[in-house]
């Protein structure tokens, strides 16, 4: 049994994990010394997720597999990315992005996505300056769906949790 | 902060393993070629505060402002385009 962590969140409450759950990020822009995150569900059948920090009690992203709401993303993963993970295998390799909310919009960052090895627990967020990707890509079904009834001809979008694609 | 004067084709080292070398400089444009280890991340300075910046929004959420959402942020692995309504 690995050793239980237990870590008082402003954002999401209380939280024990494993130890072994732990991922160790090399620093995230904007955040140097922040290192140590958890992944964890929103809800139960969410496509969302919580990063949350065990280094400040008030940093938490929500984040989420791109793929279920942009089924064409080409994350800008580069060869040295994995390189720097250490991931040899492809089932390896988790990508997520981080949710952003501003009002009632919802956007995902496609230029930076986060980088696991989960064999590993190591992680990284891939800065690219790859110009089909903004940081803020806004999800235009959510905003439909909030001002009122959603039509029902809203593209059924693959399941979230879909292979990255090859590179 | 340290400020050096370096004429093209000379080098700075940054540690033992960060080399940059001024390949180039006309009007006031620089061209410079950096060698780093593969585990260096090397950014435009530009490119990074985006990122950076974009990461300062986002930290900012909390649970409420899911539960704010439709459905209450319980967004299905259907997507948005939820078959329940």
């Amino acid at each position: 049994m690995s050793e239980l962590i237990c870590f008082e969140s402003r954002r999401v409450g209380r939280i024990e994990v494993p130890a072994s759950d732990v991922v160790t990020f090399e620093a995230l822009p904007g955040f140097p010394n922040k290192r140590r995150f958890v992944l964890m569900e929103h809800a139960p059948d969410s496509a969302l997720a919580w990063l949350v920090s065990l280094d400040d009690p008030d940093l938490a992203f929500v984040v989420t597999s791109p793929w279920g709401f942009f089924p064409q993303y080409d994350p800008p993963v580069e060869r040295e990315h994995l390189g720097m993970l250490g991931i040899e295998r492809r089932d390896d390799v988790e990508l997520l992005c981080i949710v952003t909310l501003s009002g009632k919009e919802i956007f995902l960052n496609l230029a930076a996505p986060l980088l696991i090895n989960a064999a590993n627990r190591k992680g990284m967020q891939v800065v690219s300056d790859d110009p089909r990707y903004t940081t803020r890509a806004p999800l235009p079904e959510l905003r439909s769906a909030h001002q009122e009834e959603a039509p029902e001809s809203a593209e059924p979008a693959q399941a979230a949790g879909a292979p990255p694609s090859a590179r | 902060m340290l400020v050096l004067t370096r004429r093209h084709g000379e080098s700075v080292r940054i540690g033992p393993d960060v080399r940059v070398t001024v390949v180039a400089s006309t009007g006031g444009q620089v061209r410079i070629a950096i060698d780093a280890p593969e585990e260096v991340g090397i950014f435009r300075e530009e490119i990074f505060e985006r990122v950076a910046s974009a990461n300062v929004e986002a930290a900012s959420m909390s649970k409420a402002m899911l539960d704010d959402l439709p459905k209450g942020g319980n967004i299905g692995n259907d997507g948005l385009g939820g078959s329940d309504r």
